[in-house]
């Protein structure tokens, strides 16, 4: 067989540009493309304040790509009620949290926050200490309310601002992975499973960790999930640290900026973001991070998206320093609406 | 066997591939600077790919038939493909993401090594069934 050597040289040239296109074509659906996705509809909550208050449960409605929908628990008739004599917080403050400045407070018939910054692992940290009447008061959120896309991103402050948030932090960035369980507010978005354990807030205001490959979506959703993350690893778990610097992820090794989330016992929750990768703050790697958590006294925590993508916002403003020097844009946020 | 002439391509393309896995090395270790500290085995191990495909095999040819013209282009295009998927998926790790897409490089790879390797299969097997002709 005999080629002459003009085609060849074509042919080799040819090949090699069709290779950088390719890769081109690659980078840029990965990081700069947005594509895919489905649109969810905001939860709506209906809250009537009479003399006492009653609580009607979210409905929220999915309708994926192919035209189904999913309809989350709270499309039952049965309004869910109940009564709110104003919230307090139970038991007394963390020490770690009475050696800190508050540096923002809220407070509605139906929510509790105060918004500590302390110092712990060479950082900054910024703690807000939630208390809820119930967990429906925690919401997620998706860039552009899509969820499953690629490059679908904005900031945590554009998708608290657009939900009339009062407080957001930054999640699992659930649409960042192609596989894993995925439940938010009250609706099942993914229900592939992946080597990731995961976090379910329930609609009792319970916290439960699980290994998402020992289950299924549909039993956790049947528990009553009424959020679920899935990025980790778990951090602490009945109060004992559970993660490791040597799981086998250079992310959780090495000193980073970190989100999280963690239960101090029902209705009473923890979001914590640790500054990293400046003079001021170093980062936490994943231990510390656990053990920041257990000084705050949750006995369940879990890790969140980290890194450049740490944000916490409070009231209008990000409270922390994300490492970036401005707010990565991301694909989802957890949210507590402003009543 | 190889004439010399030959073997100063092969030379050439051995250093060649040498340079190249010295590339991907170095790439590595600047792509980890700005990683934090997060590292992919698959870039890691990149520079495989043209030290043993290029500079390792290129060697071995000094002491077998020299490829014809189409193994010749055809196996580097391999390589390179494979490296760059190497690279690729090394970059989709450390940004903590998965892409389905990367696999074609891995597709495309071996299709075209093995596709060289048969091929330079039958040009040995032709080769030995020509010195094993008697001549008219």
């Amino acid at each position: 067989m005999s080629i002459r050597p003009n085609a060849m040289r074509l042919g080799i040239l040819g090949f090699y540009l069709v290779l950088v296109g390719f890769t081109t074509f690659v980078l840029l659906y990965q990081f700069v493309i947005p594509h895919g996705g489905i649109v969810i509809t905001d939860p709506v909550i209906t809250t009537t304040i009479t003399t006492t208050i009653t609580t009607t449960g979210p409905v929220t409605t999915v309708t994926t790509a192919d035209g189904t929908t999913s309809v989350g628990p709270g499309t039952t008739t049965e309004p869910v009620t109940t009564t709110t004599a104003g919230l307090t917080y139970p038991g007394t403050v963390p020490a770690v949290l009475s050696a800190g400045t508050v540096i923002g407070t809220y407070e509605s018939p139906t929510v509790l926050l105060t918004l500590y910054q302390i110092r712990a692992s060479n950082s900054d940290v910024y703690v807000a200490d939630v208390v809820v009447e119930s967990a429906y008061e925690i919401l997620g959120a998706f860039a552009y309310n899509t969820f499953g896309g690629t490059n679908i991103v904005e900031t945590v402050s554009t998708m608290a601002n657009n939900h009339d948030a009062v407080f957001a932090i930054n999640s699992d960035y659930a649409s960042h992975y192609s596989v894993g369980f995925v439940i938010r507010n009250g609706a099942i978005l993914r229900s592939t499973v992946s080597n990731r354990s995961a976090v379910a807030l329930l609609a009792d205001g319970t916290v439960i960790t699980l290994k998402e490959s020992e289950t299924t979506v549909q039993a956790v959703f049947d528990r009553g999930a009424w959020q679920l993350w899935s990025f980790g690893p778990i951090l602490v778990e009945d109060g004992q640290m559970v993660a490791s610097v040597n799981d086998g992820l250079e992310r959780d090794r090495v000193n980073n900026p970190r989100s999280g989330f963690g239960a101090v016992g029902k209705n009473h929750f923890m979001f914590v973001t640790v500054d990293g990768r400046t003079e001021i703050s170093h980062g936490a790697d994943i231990e510390e991070f656990a053990w920041i958590m257990i000084s705050l006294g949750c006995v369940t925590a879990y890790n969140f998206d980290g890194g450049g993508s740490a944000t916490m916002w409070f009231d209008g403003a990000v409270v922390n320093k994300p490492s970036e020097g401005t707010e990565r844009k991301v694909g989802d946020c957890v949210y507590i609406k402003r009543t | 066997m190889s004439t010399s002439s030959e073997r100063k391509i092969l030379k050439k393309e051995a250093l060649r591939g040498l340079c190249f896995a010295v590339f991907l090395v170095a790439f590595n270790l600047v792509y980890g600077i700005f990683a934090h500290g997060v590292r992919s085995i698959y870039m890691q191990t990149a520079f495989v790919i043209p030290l043993v495909g290029g500079s390792l095999v290129s060697l071995l040819l000094f002491f077998l038939p020299y490829p014809n013209a189409i193994v010749k282009a055809v196996w580097p295009m391999g390589l390179a493909t494979l490296s760059v998927g190497f690279l690729l998926h090394g970059v989709f790790d450390i940004y903590g993401t998965e892409e389905e897409l990367v696999n074609v490089f891995f597709y495309a790879g071996v299709i075209l090594l093995s596709i060289t390797g048969i091929l330079y299969i039958i040009q040995l097997v032709q080769s030995r069934n020509k010195k094993s002709k008697p001549h008219p």
